[in-house]
């Protein structure tokens, strides 16, 4: 009896527990209210988009060459005027222009860059006044523009904006950015959850469209997926290495790559677009952004100068080959010869692994290899210390040859 | 006592637990997409045609079970170049051959069957299309680029009636990403099968070049309880023929089931319908309407037989049609 009155009062006291304490670990790691289905066609928060046009950055680089863009997105991560976007032939240039929220143009060097990321960080050099030769007409505009806007605006960027009349002063130059470390804190909370499904707007200057104090583009979707693209099935090549987000929003139009990429709700940084790729399975153009975490760490690394060392997926010191895994390929007849094994090597690394005469080699590292072909590439791409996974058709079984755990002494050296 | 107290206790740990998956289900993306993954598949093909008709094949895909036998369905885009093995892989890792069992060429749908005749998987929730209103939010999702993540992207429904009747149109994001996933709605039920469509239908292919232009389908699963035996029987079932009834209309949509003209090599034409005759049921259905009698005739596969009851001559006969 004394028992049960006791476990009773355990559970009234447990009661009022178990909400409070999800609740407070919900605030804590998680976004606090869940995204609702179709979230994304509301009507955003007032003066959400306004705050975040304040640091995008048009940016100007070379031009001439026909077919190349000239024009694309960044947005300021310093007061000092600091701008990452995307790095493309386009900003390795002397002669980079960038056009402020305002309106304001500066000229821009290119800082520094990251090869893997395809992230550059530019600096503004000095305030300038409007005098670029070829869109004088433009340029006039858009002076008195900005300085309508100043009057009738009393945003707080309006006042750190250097006067474009006068900047040959600019006693204090003073740009409104992102501050990319809390941004990224501000993302940890929920970095053990998938991020699929939230509501997103892509701001960008779309086809180069806005000129001047134009606003930057705004595009709604959502994040599509959050994934390693390397590490997905049949992607091969892919140059960066780590977790991306899909986004389901348009972001592969010229001019959209150094785009910014918030949270619909909150407005909160989530990303910089990156450049589409194209997945060879699908054959599908997928839309990248440079996750916030990934840009933070990047860009503190571009700003303490050093360039960091490519991990492109080329190919390894000592690779595997046909001959070295001790392989026979049934021999290259056609393109898309099937990769029988024909023979195995005795005591060969093949055999260790499991591969028998006349199996059909049907996935390697996990990637489905379509001919022969494929496999010698992935062998390519394959280090000798790293393990090597097999799965083959014998007998109309699929077999996953398990994997080889540690390489030999022997090989290592 | 000591009963009654026990069964307060269970009472209370049921409300709390009942308040805690209360909350855990709310209706957001990761929500749905994780009650979906034991159903949405990967699935990558090997061999084939590299190319049909100019167009690279596609080599990766998603399928979505429904039966619980093993059978997928998913859009024949991703089987348009006759692929000579076809591998899925399941939540868990497991990778499962398959076999190409039927096409319908008219929803441009495959149904697959997993090798293993031991193998029973769960069934996911479809729902029935006709509930769906224009401006609702829509989900289509897809399995096809990585095995272990599933891509989304939203949209409405633009029209739950498209296609005589056989898609549902979307302007969510449908390429080659998600061909074969699902439509889903706010509830996680499936709507349709993401598959391109067109009015013609002249390839598994045809309709993939408005990926991305705000024009997507998804072919419907209503008729799967009927469709799904026939499918399962196995065969390429081309595009349904048409009745071949011209109506004595100015707006299908609006009226007409008066004959005007049947031709006579059309299935209609062929077993003696023909002008001033009047069609007032469909497989014993009434009909108002030219679109109601061409929509119940298109979502029939090949083979299969329509019955029309008509009106002649103030007398009633009924004819049956095979399409």
């Amino acid at each position: 009896m004394k028992t049960n009155v006791l476990l009773f009062f355990l559970c009234v006291l447990t009661l009022p527990v178990i909400p409070v304490g999800s609740q407070a670990a919900f605030g804590q790691e998680e976004d606090p209210v869940p995204v609702e289905f179709g979230e994304i066609l509301k009507t955003p928060q007032r003066g959400l988009i306004e705050s975040v046009q304040t640091r995008m950055v048009k940016v100007y680089g070379a031009s001439g060459f026909v077919g190349i863009t000239a024009w694309q997105t960044g947005f300021l991560v310093s007061t000092d005027g600091q701008i990452v976007t995307s790095f493309t032939a386009a900003i390795d240039t002397q002669d980079l222009q960038v056009v402020l929220n305002d309106g304001s143009r500066y000229t821009a060097k290119l800082k520094n860059a990251d090869p893997v990321t395809e992230v550059a960080l530019l600096q503004i050099v000095k305030p300038q006044q409007f005098q670029s030769g070829a869109d004088e007409a433009e340029n006039g505009q858009n002076g008195q523009n900005g300085k309508n806007e100043k009057t009738d605006k009393n945003s707080k960027n309006g006042k750190n904006q250097p006067d474009a009349a006068d900047s040959d002063a600019a006693p204090e130059f003073k740009t409104p950015a992102w501050d990319l470390p809390e941004q990224a804190k501000l993302q940890q909370r929920t970095h053990n959850r998938t991020m699929a499904g939230t509501p997103i707007y892509s701001i960008t200057n779309e086809f180069g469209m806005a000129t001047g104090n134009e606003p930057c583009a705004v595009d709604a979707g959502i994040i599509s997926a959050d994934l390693d693209l390397a590490q997905a099935s049949a992607s091969f090549a892919y140059r960066y290495r780590s977790k991306i987000y899909l986004v389901d929003a348009i972001t592969s139009n010229p001019c959209q790559p150094g785009g910014a990429v918030i949270h619909a709700r909150d407005g909160r940084l989530l990303g910089m677009v990156a450049k589409p790729a194209v997945d060879p399975g699908t054959g599908r153009t997928l839309y990248c952004v440079l996750p916030i975490e990934a840009l933070d760490k990047c860009v503190k690394t571009l700003q303490e100068g050093e360039i960091t060392i490519s991990r492109d997926r080329s190919a390894p010191a000592k690779a595997w080959s046909e001959e070295r895994l001790g392989l026979v390929l049934f021999p290259r007849i056609v393109d898309k010869t099937p990769a029988y094994a024909e023979s195995v090597v005795r005591g060969s690394e093949a055999e260790k692994i499991g591969i028998q005469a006349n199996d059909l080699i049907l996935y390697v590292n996990g990637r489905l290899v379509q001919s022969a072909d494929d496999v010698r590439a992935e062998l390519e791409f394959t280090d000798q210390a790293d393990p090597i996974s097999v799965t083959v058709e014998r007998n109309n079984e699929i077999l996953e040859l398990p994997v080889k755990a540690e390489p030999e002494e022997g090989e290592k050296k | 006592m000591r009963k009654y107290s026990l069964i307060f206790l269970f009472l209370i740990f049921g409300f709390v637990l009942s308040l805690s998956s209360g909350t855990a289900e709310s209706q957001d993306i990761p929500g749905l997409l994780k009650r979906l993954e034991n159903y949405v598949v990967h699935i990558e093909t090997l061999g084939g045609l590299d190319q049909i008709d100019g167009r690279e094949a596609i080599r990766q895909t998603t399928g979505v079970f429904c039966d619980k036998e093993g059978y997928l369905v998913s859009s024949a885009a991703g089987f348009a170049h006759k692929p000579t093995e076809i591998f899925v892989t399941l939540q868990d890792n497991r990778r499962m051959e398959a076999n190409l069992v039927a096409t319908d060429a008219n929803r441009n749908l495959v149904l697959l069957k997993i090798k293993d005749q031991g193998f029973r998987c769960s069934v996911p929730n479809f729902v029935d299309s006709n509930n769906l209103r224009v401006g609702q939010p829509v989900a289509a999702v897809g399995r096809a680029l990585d095995a272990k993540n599933m891509t989304v992207s939203m949209g409405i429904v633009s029209s739950p009636n498209a296609i005589t009747g056989l898609a549902v149109q979307t302007d969510a994001r449908v390429s080659a990403l998600n061909y074969g996933g699902p439509l889903i709605d706010a509830g996680g039920g499936i709507v349709g099968i993401l598959t391109p469509l067109t009015v013609e239908r002249t390839s598994a292919l045809d309709g993939a070049n408005l990926a991305d232009s705000g024009v997507a389908f998804a072919a419907t699963l209503k008729d799967l309880r009927t469709l799904f035996p026939k499918l399962k029987a196995g065969g390429a079932f081309p595009v349904t023929k048409k009745l071949g009834i011209v109506y004595d209309t100015p707006n299908y949509l609006l009226s007409g089931t008066r004959v005007q003209f049947a031709a006579s090599v059309s299935p209609a034409g062929r077993k003696g319908i023909k002008r001033g005759d009047v069609i007032v049921k469909v497989n014993d259905r009434d009909v108002k309407r030219a679109w109601e009698i061409e929509n119940e005739a298109a979502k029939l596969l090949t083979g299969d037989e329509i019955k029309l009851t008509i009106q002649r001559d103030g007398q009633t006969l009924n004819v049956s049609i095979v399409l």
